[in-house]
């Protein structure tokens, strides 16, 4: 939470001697991820930030109470019938959401897909988030960098249901392939972004390979936590990790050197940001054709909203990189992808 | 289902009041007009509340997600009426989705040609299921439990997740279809199944024998009825209805999605479940484990009328009191009297082995053996800590549904619950600075208090636990998200850290010793004392149990605020263990907490538990679940031989049942 304070505040600094006024105040910005999550806390905050400074309808942060494809597109089918007609949606599936997302807009609401795409074509009108796939390569580079360009990789990860996860792997696993043999990926753990599972099944991996194993990286945010834990109850910063997000479990690791570091995503720009571009595209601004769309595996319309990786030496600071990016995405967003009147 | 020892109960007394009632008034006292008034108050209520509720898109999305809802139901409700359970719905209905997906996407299938092949798709699936439960004479929990794994399994190796959404757009535009604005086909589609099937029931053969088969499997059997049969048709014509569920879902998302229904396809569990039992079918329906075993394929154990090994069955407690309104039923300490009289006479060596913990506990020994051959690193000391600390919780959390399943009832609540306390007990602890042992107490008083509510509503109002328990599930459940906001509590204080993560000596972790405590005290509260055997007595027969003098009550009450208190001491070791107040502690606690008694031996519809065999039950799922991470199994293969190890433990298991029923019947034969 400090983090998205922290980060809150200088971006609204910035909005403020930055932004004109010309908000909507019919804009209802509803903020929906795939379910409850730790990730997404920044979003709450984000969505009344957003309301607040850029004078929306709302800026609701709602929740699915469970992780169920259905229940976020049941909910999502309230909120326009409830009159919100700006949607920031975690998709719950990169494909199964289209179709939810389609309804939304034929009945006149707008639909950023944001922290995770959907797949092309869809309804959105673009895809602001990470980009997963580059996130877990990134992430595998720092780890191989770490283990001095040899070793052995495990990598933790989430469920395979998500599309997302074989991308995950997939880019690990390119990671490794690059260094010619002399990194391996050894073992994949799936379906482990919850605490029970991910707990006994990483622990009973090191409890056997802890000694073969040179390296961990995680691409889901319970594995991270899961590990890094599991990492100090064994006591051994032989074997490098890197992980992602910003729990403070992994944080602190990093600093106590467990953990090698992390890759860091930006919730709250995600919220804040996509929130203030759906009331510009309401308030009259479009889209403009030359805008610089990133391509990923889903879409070809991609905004990366940042992704850095954090190691004990920009541990201390690394609020202040995060709102570097936040800062430089919403000038982007001015500049180089919104056509004002 | 759930509702098997309250709804028996009062079923006569019910039964009596209805036969006096005139028309008019029998349809008032009847469930579906019940139904019919609630729908009404809470559409009133929603209409009133909530903006836009009544708008034609409201009504188009919420009559369509009602047609799928209804399906999944309708899937349930087939095999519910054997006294069986399908936990497989969903993947199947996923399984047949995607196969749906492959043939029109990929092999060029016309739509009108694809969806009968999908739909025998689910049926032969179904018919897996059924022809295994049969053949087996396994409770179709167990068979299902394995075959959701394998059948989810199998449909992610193969399809590595993709979806198919590449289909025509006659299939989503299908999924929009509406007719006068509001009215989705898909519910039509819906309530059309819902009449065909209940002229099926009333009207065939076919139909009145499946009914039969359900309600007297027994009497079905000397009426001429293939009670293997009907089964295996239930199971098939459940398979078919899953098929067309995921059809629907299908169409409603425009593409084929393996995550339309969740992780193992458990999203839809819910609403499968939730449509029959709130209709009423597991009123008539009790769940059964005996159902499916007709005399040509070889006798198992009657619900409730075995012995637990721990010296009790509830037919020997309610019966021993009969006569005796108002007194004790059993004297206390008298369990193993009780279980010698019921003991085979054939022999030491099948009476040695006619215990419900000999089964899992001879396959938990060969899994370690045999794992230790080949993976050494399994006795090493730190990986034995980490098995007896996964047991030791999960021990826990199955013994908090043990006692419910012991009275013939579910609590899909014990998660939620389990959540709550984990949470409460690190927010006390972080937000105001409770003492550990302060925050101890009130989280244990928490999951007492939230059992006993529980407990309170089924004993006075006599509604199924099952919907009670759900709505539990979505309060407590809401309660933590509401405090919690989804985010963890990290103030765990270093004394629970130790203690979740310390060892007493080698590698023997603290957490064995709540295990072993609550362990013991089960063991001594169903051999041992009075509301012990209360509870079996329940859960095997209420009716001879209240008529011996039980009070079905307070045991209904005492036995949900014992299931709290276990779920409450699960969630605290649970955030020992973890080191975090995590808001998802208990989120997939619910399978397990079944699998594992079950696998014990425990009965499904109450009365028979056993807690030796409820704790090789955990056993043998830990044990998979670590050679599944030791031998490095493929991530998109886990799910297959997680069911087939499944399976395989339920077979070693019941060839010695088969062997001991044998030495039992050359017993009594000389």
């Amino acid at each position: 939470m400090k983090l998205i304070s922290k980060a809150a505040a200088a971006l609204l600094l910035g909005t403020v001697v930055c932004t004109p006024a010309l908000a909507d105040p019919a804009t209802k910005v509803a903020l929906v991820p795939g379910g409850p999550h730790p990730y997404f806390a920044a979003w709450e905050q984000a969505g009344m930030d957003a309301m607040k400074e850029f004078n929306l309808g709302s800026g609701d942060y709602r929740v699915p109470a469970k992780w169920e494809l259905s229940l976020q597109s049941q909910l999502l089918e309230s909120l326009l019938t409830q009159g919100y007609n700006s949607f920031l949606i975690f998709p719950g599936d990169a494909v199964g959401t289209s179709s939810v997302a389609q309804e939304l807009v034929d009945n006149g609401g707008q639909v950023i897909a944001t922290a995770g795409c959907l797949k092309d074509p869809s309804p959105a009108l673009f895809c602001l988030g990470t980009d997963t796939g580059n996130s877990a390569y990134l992430g595998a580079q720092e780890l191989i960098k770490a283990m001095g360009g040899k070793g052995r990789i495990a990598h933790f990860t989430g469920f395979l249901v998500d599309p997302n996860t074989q991308l995950r792997i997939d880019a690990v696993q390119r990671a490794a392939d690059e260094t010619n043999g002399a990194v391996t990926v050894v073992q994949v753990i799936a379906d482990i972004d919850a605490p029970q599972p991910a707990e006994e099944k990483i622990n009973a991996y090191l409890a056997a390979n802890a000694a073969d194993v040179d390296g961990i990286v995680t691409t889901a945010w319970v594995p991270a936590v899961v590990a890094a834990n599991s990492l100090r109850k064994i006591g051994d910063k032989r074997i490098k990790m890197v992980g992602i997000d910003h729990d403070e479990v992994v944080i602190q690791a990093i600093a106590d050197g467990f953990v090698t570091g992390t890759m860091l995503q930006n919730p709250y720009g995600q919220g804040f940001i996509g929130s203030y571009v759906l009331d510009k595209l309401r308030s009259g601004c479009t889209i403009k054709e030359t805008a610089p769309w990133k391509s990923n595996a889903l879409t070809n319309k991609f905004v990366d909203s940042g992704t850095v990786f954090v190691d004990a030496a920009s541990a201390p600071t690394y609020v202040n990189a995060m709102v570097g990016i936040s800062g430089d995405l919403k000038a982007s967003m001015d500049a180089d992808f919104l056509a004002c009147p | 289902m759930s509702q098997t020892a309250t709804d028996a109960d009062l079923s006569p007394q019910r039964g009596a009041a209805q036969g006096r009632a005139s028309g008019g008034l029998r349809l008032l006292l009847s469930n579906e007009f019940g139904l019919v008034v609630l729908i009404a108050l809470a559409f009133g209520a929603f209409a009133l509340g909530l903006e836009g509720f009544t708008s034609p898109f409201s009504l188009f999305t919420i009559g369509r997600q009602i047609g799928i809802d209804t399906m999944i139901g309708l899937a349930m409700m087939a095999v519910i009426v054997t006294g069986g359970l399908d936990l497989s719905v969903g993947a199947i209905g996923v399984c047949a989705a995607m196969a749906f997906g492959w043939v029109v996407q990929m092999l060029g299938l016309p739509i009108l040609l694809a969806i009968p092949v999908t739909v025998l798709f689910g049926a032969s699936l179904g018919f897996i299921n059924g022809f295994t439960v049969v053949k087996s004479g396994v409770h179709s929990f167990i068979i299902t439990l394995a075959s959701m794994s394998i059948f989810f399994g199998v449909m992610i190796f193969l399809t590595k997740a993709a979806a198919f959404n590449g289909l025509p757009p006659e299939v989503q535009a299908f999924g929009k279809m509406k007719f006068f604005k509001t009215i989705s086909p898909i519910l039509l589609i819906s309530i059309a199944t819902c009449l065909l099937l209940a002229a099926f029931y009333k009207l065939t053969p076919m139909g009145r024998q499946m009914l039969a088969a359900g309600a007297n499997p027994r009497a079905a059997e000397l009426s001429g009825i293939r009670t293997g049969q009907m089964i295996v048709a239930c199971h098939m014509l459940t398979g078919a209805l899953a098929a067309i569920a995921g059809l629907m879902v299908t169409a409603r998302t425009g593409a084929s999605v393996p995550s339309m229904a969740g992780h193992l396809g458990q999203d839809w569990l819910l609403p499968a479940f939730l449509a029959p039992v709130l209709g009423g079918v597991g009123d008539r329906h009790p769940v059964r484990c005996h159902l499916c075993q007709s005399d040509d394929i070889g006798p198992v154990a009657d619900a409730g009328g075995g012995v637990l090994d721990s010296g009790l069955s509830g037919d020997d407690a309610a019966d021993s009191g009969a006569g005796r309104p108002g007194a004790a039923t059993v004297p206390e300490g008298q369990g193993d009297d009780l279980m010698a009289t019921r003991q085979p006479t054939d022999g030491r060596m099948t009476r040695a082995f006619d215990n419900d913990w000999i089964g899992p506990g001879l396959v938990s020994l060969i899994a370690v053996i045999g794992i230790s051959l080949f993976q050494p690193a399994f006795l090493s000391s730190f990986n034995i800590f980490v098995l007896l600390a996964a047991i030791s919780v999960n021990m826990v959390i199955a013994l908090g549904q043990l006692v419910i399943i012991g009275i013939g009832q579910m609590n899909l609540a014990l998660g939620s619950i389990g959540g709550l306390v984990a949470i409460s007990f690190v927010g006390v602890i972080e937000t105001l600075g409770v003492p550990v042992p302060v925050a101890l107490i009130l989280g244990l008083g928490i999951g007492i208090a939230a059992g006993m509510i529980s407990g309170t509503i089924i004993a006075r109002t006599a509604i199924s636990a099952f919907i009670i328990t759900l709505a539990g599930l979505q309060i407590f459940k809401g309660i933590n998200l509401g405090i919690t906001e989804a985010q963890p509590f990290y103030g765990v204080p270093d004394v629970v850290k130790t203690f979740g993560n310390g060892s007493v000596a080698g590698p023997l972790p603290w957490l064995l010793v709540p295990m072993v405590i609550c362990s013991v005290g089960m063991w001594y509260l169903f051999t041992r004392m009075r509301i012990g055997r209360h509870i079996l007595a329940m859960g095997s027969n209420p009716h001879a149990a209240e008529l011996s003098g039980i009070d079905p009550k307070a045991t209904i009450i005492w036995a949900h605020a014992l299931s709290g208190l276990l779920a409450a001491v699960a969630g605290i070791m649970l955030v020992a263990k973890l080191q975090i107040g995590q808001p998802t502690i208990g989120d997939d606690w619910l399978i397990s907490s079944f699998a594992a008694p079950v696998i014990g031996g425990a009965v499904l519809s109450g009365g028979r538990v056993s807690v030796g065999g409820t704790f090789f039950g955990v056993v043998i799922i830990a044990i998979i679940t670590q050679a599944l991470v030791m031998f490095a199994i493929d991530p998109f293969a886990v799910q297959i031989v997680l069911g087939a190890l499944i399976l395989w433990a339920v077979a070693i298991n019941r060839l010695r049942e088969v062997r001991i029923q044998r030495l039992q019947a050359r017993g009594a034969g000389t």
